[in-house]
């Protein structure tokens, strides 16, 4: 397969690129290409060319074309921080850097491809077969990064199925909310498009609104794109999309509620593509809105083969897996063995159950828990560090949570190194500083006390101390003066856990502590310290959800001489039995 | 009184985005939201479109360029909610 095999439908007036900087045709392409692979030096065995790219789609794909027709693999860095830039860049692999930057590195793409000198149109072939296309580079858990490498086999090989899959041809054009330096933008906006002989969008927009501009401006077909914008785009008004035919979302899984809402609005299916940088694409799925589990089962895609492998990992065998990474032992081809958790169905499809590594998604982005951790213990100021990821509300999926020792390091000033370092959006969303963290005799830090430092729970929810409450009420009766007041018990209540196993009650020493002693508090505020109960019966149990009543009855004679009050308490179930009574005597407070 | 403008946007970034470290009245006026500042990134930046558009009614512009102007910091965003909306 060759570049020209990339371009192979096309006349040369074609459109390949549209945007608000105007057209390209392959034409302008081919020559671009051209001058790029004419300015880069001469290839060498496994010599590479960084790409950096994040502004102009058609400057990624003419790069692309350039530096492979000059007979360069490209290289792809993990994302656009310097750290991760320059360390693709010293790799001795790495002859040259393309980009957009104002890094100051050499070939800066506007001055490639403003130059204006003419060149030899591209005619040079990507040469095919077991040579190197592209590295893709993942960060990797120690520190330096981890390079994927594809060949053209698998590379252009995944572009020519997944165009089939869609249906893609000279009719479509597509805009890509995705970067093209991410494997997943480069395949479905850049390669794809060249590959079927349909057009991209040479923009990146972000915002809801500007999507929804930039699609029907365009009379886009195709949308590219990922679960956070997703969900911006399902609160559009009706009908944002009509020019839409085809929604592809990946790099995490899109939750049943904005694949369901985004159909609902605007009369598209949103298909999602489950694959890895390692593997390129496994598996796609279409939600039918049907509130089964099958609905979320995923389906191989077309020459992948899936399995459970050790302890429910995923294997895969699949043409776009670069094959000296998957050794092979006599007859029998070895599978690829990812870090997802799988369980197969018996008709092949499978769902995915969660990481077996401690990696996750924060908003589409692969972060390394432990690199996190490592980087900020790292930091000179640092006595001990730990990470955690809990699960987040809306589009990011997971967030990172902090705790470093000891108590004066700068949070500013740790936030500054692992910017150096990780997206914004990798960085822990909350950092607390203590004295030392507490971990056990044996040195290990249980994520239960870990989580608790932020007040959460073992699933990563917020713990809620909280108790809803009604209006006080307050009569005098004979001697008595009476206190009445509804509360509440949420169903996730703290003080539900932890007390019996799989039997959530509210403990009698729980209900004096958080409901009655500060009712007394609130109700009687002139009252001493407690000195004594008698009488406390715990009845009925009182578990979550419960709706309660609580009386407070202040005897204003009875001990009075004694220098002591006396409060009955009662707890019912409003309209139902009583919980719990009994009595407390408190000293009598100064105005008493 | 009736709470400001700038105020109820610093209680909206804080609560619709979940800060639980920082208080509303932390947050500058004029500082840049995203990376430095207050260190926001590109998701938060869609999930508060999405709160303020819950909140005053208010959506983002169809330039992206506009938006970054519009995001930059609470003063940009309370001009750009006065100008969209009646109701302010």
């Amino acid at each position: 397969m060759s570049a020209l095999d990339l371009l192979s439908h096309a006349e040369p007036d074609r459109v390949v690129a549209f945007g608000d900087a105007g057209e390209k045709t392959v034409c302008d392409l081919l020559a671009d290409a051209g001058r790029i692979a004419a300015a880069l030096p001469s290839a060498t065995s496994g010599s590479h060319v960084l790409l950096v790219l994040e502004h102009d789609r058609y400057a990624m794909a003419a790069a692309f074309l350039g530096a492979t027709a000059a007979g360069h693999a490209i290289a792809l860095p993990p994302n656009a921080r310097r750290d991760a830039i320059l360390g693709v860049r010293d790799r001795e692999e790495t002859v040259a850097a393309i980009h957009d930057s104002d890094a100051g590195m050499r070939f800066r793409i506007q001055d490639l491809l403003e130059a204006g000198e003419s060149a030899e149109p591209l005619v040079a072939p990507i040469e095919a077969g077991a040579g190197v296309l592209a590295t893709v580079f993942t960060s990797g858990s120690t520190g330096p990064m981890t390079a994927w490498p594809k060949g053209a086999a698998e590379l252009l090989g995944e572009a020519e199925m997944q165009g089939r899959l869609f249906g893609i041809g000279p009719q479509d054009r597509i805009v890509g909310t995705v970067a093209a330096g991410h494997i997943y933008g480069l395949l479905f906006t850049v390669l794809i498009p060249l590959l079927r002989g349909a057009a991209f969008c040479r923009d990146t927009p972000l915002h809801a609104e500007a999507v929804a501009r930039c699609v029907s401006t365009h009379e886009a077909t195709m949308l590219v794109t990922v679960p956070v914008q997703l969900r911006a785009f399902a609160a559009l008004a009706p009908n944002s999309f009509p020019t839409l035919c085809h929604v592809v979302s990946s790099t995490g899984p899109l939750p049943p509620g904005i694949s369901d809402a985004f159909r609902e609005r605007h009369g598209q299916s949103v298909t999602e593509i489950f694959g890895s940088t390692e593997t390129g694409g496994i598996a796609y799925r279409e939600r039918s809105g049907a509130s089964s589990a099958a609905d979320d089962l995923w389906t191989p895609l077309d020459g992948v083969r899936v399995a459970s492998g050790t302890e429910g990992r995923l294997q895969v065998d699949s043409p776009f897996v670069y094959s000296p990474l998957v050794c092979s032992t006599g007859e029998r081809r070895e599978m690829f063995e990812t870090q997802d958790l799988v369980q197969m169905e018996e008709d092949g499809r499978f769902s995915h159950l969660g990481r077996a590594d401690g990696v996750v998604k924060i908003g589409g982005r692969r972060v390394q828990v432990g690199e996190v951790e490592e980087c900020i213990r790292q930091h000179e100021d640092v006595a001990d560090a730990a990470v955690v990821a809990i699960p987040a509300a809306g589009g990011r999926g997971h967030q990172l949570v902090a705790a470093l020792a000891p108590e004066d390091v700068s949070v500013e000033a740790i936030r500054k190194v692992l910017l150096k370092r990780f997206e914004p959006s990798c960085l822990p969303r909350r950092m607390i500083c203590l004295p030392a963290l507490p971990r056990e005799d044996n040195g290990k830090l249980l994520r239960t006390r870990l989580l608790r430092l932020f007040d959460l729970r073992e699933d990563g929810r917020p713990i809620n101390w909280k108790l809803v409450w009604g209006e006080a009420t307050r009569v005098r009766e004979a001697s008595r003066e009476i206190f009445r007041v509804d509360v509440d018990l949420p169903e996730d209540y703290a003080w539900f856990e932890g007390h019996f196993e799989d039997y959530p009650v509210l403990a009698g020493a729980a209900q004096l502590k958080e409901l009655i002693l500060p009712s007394v508090t609130d109700a009687f505020p002139e009252l001493g310290r407690l000195e004594s109960m008698n009488r406390v019966k715990f009845l009925e149990r009182i578990v979550p959800g419960a709706a309660l009543r609580m009386e407070l009855s202040r005897d204003l004679e009875q001990a009075r001489d004694r220098g002591q009050a006396r409060v009955r308490f009662q707890i019912e179930v409003r309209g139902g039995e009583t919980c719990s009574v009994g009595h407390l005597v408190f000293a009598q407070g100064e105005s008493g | 009184m009736q709470e400001s403008l700038e105020n109820r946007l610093k209680t909206l970034i804080v609560e619709s985005l979940a800060l639980e470290d920082v208080e509303p009245e932390e947050i500058k006026t004029e500082e840049p939201l995203f990376v430095e500042g207050l260190g926001l990134d590109s998701i938060d930046a869609l999930e508060l479109a999405l709160a303020i558009q819950e909140e005053f009614g208010v959506a983002t512009s169809p330039d992206d360029e506009r938006n970054r102007e519009i995001f930059h910091s609470v003063k940009s965003l309370a001009e750009f909610v006065r100008s969209e909306s009646s109701e302010i």
